[in-house]
């Protein structure tokens, strides 16, 4: 197994008093796709930026693919949560997924046209290239957020990180847009945050549960419609409320 | 009206006027989307201070607005990144601490400031070859600077947090926006005033947005509304014999409620453009 985050008893605090993260202790291999759920304040969103390199841990060692914090960031693809996106903003599809490429470019340099094939390229495969000139605030919520997954994925990204994307979007929307996180699981490891637990474990392969301290689980295997399945979750998630 | 374009001074009113207006529809529309006009009225209003330190000194009042501007940018920008609970209370409190140095060093200025009035509040009919030169230079750096690295702000105003994760230096940068803030509002200064150049950064801009959902466009719009505003203020104020200041705001607001409203009823009417 290849390891490319390596986490070990992690703390932090946002005000030395309240830990926010106790002792956190993961692994996560090149093919993981992990659902990461807990209650609001479980710190959750604080993990994900500490595996970004937003914040720094007070103690404990978190190593994401052994590298440093610049390295390791070009290597993470990241999509936020829909509520920091604002609608009015005056700016087009295309824009927005070359915007993808700046952190490595020289300032004020021009796109070359190996990045606007790759962009073109990523647009397609998704089925997504027809809304290019679209401006961000006209798309649905459900192509919004792939739009902003094919941001993160030009950058070539060895791990997928997703906050609450099924935030915001229909049901259907929701389940399709699983299906693409987990055709991508095929090539890159993935770490979708997320407060259903209902939705997630029918998707992703492990389920960690984090309130203030982390609990590591097996996804089970759902198999549509099955009655003991569904009581598998209900216990799945009064487990994780116990943790 | 032909012939007032003989006199240098109308002339030269006129060319700030376009120049002036170039640099807040280019830097307005970028702080009215970011919404931080509060940011850029408290710049104005501390460079204020830097036109006081320039009276008491005997030297140039453009250099020290430009001075204190840029140092009160800058100020703003840090305390932005390393306190952010502070950021609101120190905006305004700056707005003050600028206004108040340039009302002490021109009160132990000897004589009479004759033309502070129009530091306050703008008269682009006084402004002199000098101004039409400094005001040039502020606005081709501007112009420069955002065509350079327009990709770079639109993202880091789009997406702040994303643009940090994918290594952009978002923290330079904004600095480096914030002192373009602080020299479109200088170059300001002459038209409108000190106490009314963040009304002139805004309502181009603000109508512009009504207008286009495309970023350039929006600045193309400002640009255009702006000098239409300079001039047709310019033109007024000279027969009315009326501070050119003001003029110029009062038909940027006229200009800004009545796109509102055909904006409004259009909506209303269902007719879409």
């Amino acid at each position: 197994m290849d390891t490319i985050i390596k986490a070990d008893k992690v703390n932090f605090s946002y005000n030395k008093q309240n830990n926010v993260l106790t002792d956190v202790s993961f692994e996560i291999d090149k093919n993981d796709f992990i659902g990461l759920i807990g209650p609001n304040g479980g710190g959750k969103s604080t993990l994900l930026k500490i595996i970004l390199g937003l914040l720094q841990q007070d103690n404990g060692s978190l190593k994401v693919f052994n590298e440093g914090n610049k390295e390791a960031r070009s290597k993470i693809g990241y999509v936020p949560q829909y509520s920091k996106i604002d609608l009015d903003y005056p700016i087009s599809v295309w824009e927005v997924v070359m915007s993808g490429f700046l952190g490595n470019k020289k300032i004020g340099s021009r796109f070359d046209k190996k990045e606007k094939y790759k962009a073109e390229d990523v647009l397609k495969n998704l089925n997504l290239f027809e809304l290019k000139d679209a401006a961000i605030g006209e798309l649905s919520g459900g192509q919004r957020q792939r739009i902003m997954i094919v941001r993160a994925l030009v950058r070539e990204p060895k791990l997928l990180l997703l906050d609450e994307p099924t935030n915001n979007i229909d049901e259907a929307s929701g389940r399709d847009l699983y299906e693409l996180l987990h055709e991508l699981n095929k090539t890159m490891a993935i770490i979708t945050v997320s407060h259903d637990v209902d939705v997630i474990s029918r998707h992703v392969k492990r389920i960690f549960c984090l309130n203030n301290k982390m609990a590591c689980h097996n996804a089970v295997d759902v198999t549509n419609g099955d009655e003991s399945e569904n009581m598998k979750k209900v216990r799945h998630r009064q487990e994780c409320i116990i943790h | 009206m032909l012939a007032l374009l003989q006199y240098s001074f109308f002339s030269n009113a006129l060319l700030i006027g376009i120049l002036s207006g170039i640099a807040c529809g280019i830097i307005g529309s970028f702080i009215v989307i970011k919404k931080i006009s509060f940011i850029s009225g408290s710049i104005a209003h501390a460079s204020f201070g830097g036109i006081g330190l320039a009276y008491f000194f005997g030297f140039n009042p453009v250099l020290g607005a430009v001075l204190f501007s840029i140092l009160s940018a800058l100020s703003i920008g840090f305390i932005n990144k390393k306190n952010k609970t502070q950021e609101d209370a120190s905006i305004g409190a700056i707005w003050a601490i600028g206004m108040a140095v340039g009302l002490i060093f021109i009160y132990f200025t000897p004589g009479y400031a004759a033309d502070l009035m129009t530091y306050l509040f703008g008269n682009i009919l006084l402004s002199t070859v000098q101004d039409l030169w400094y005001i040039l230079l502020l606005d081709l750096f501007i112009i420069l600077s955002v065509v350079y690295l327009f990709k770079w702000l639109v993202a880091i105003i789009f997406d702040e947090e994303f643009a940090t994760v994918t290594n952009v230096p978002v923290f330079s940068l904004y600095l480096f926006f914030l002192t373009l803030v602080a020299l479109s509002v200088v170059v300001l200064i002459r038209t409108v005033g000190v106490i009314l150049v963040i009304a002139l950064l805004i309502l181009p801009a603000a109508s512009a947005q009504l207008l286009s959902k495309n970023f350039k466009h929006i600045i193309s719009w400002a640009i255009l509304l702006a000098v239409f505003e300079n001039f047709a203020g310019i033109i007024l104020s000279y027969y009315l014999n009326i501070p050119s200041g003001p003029v110029i705001i009062l038909l940027a607001a006229a200009t800004y409620l009545m796109i509102l409203t055909g904006k409004y009823f259009r909506l209303k009417t269902k007719i879409y453009l």
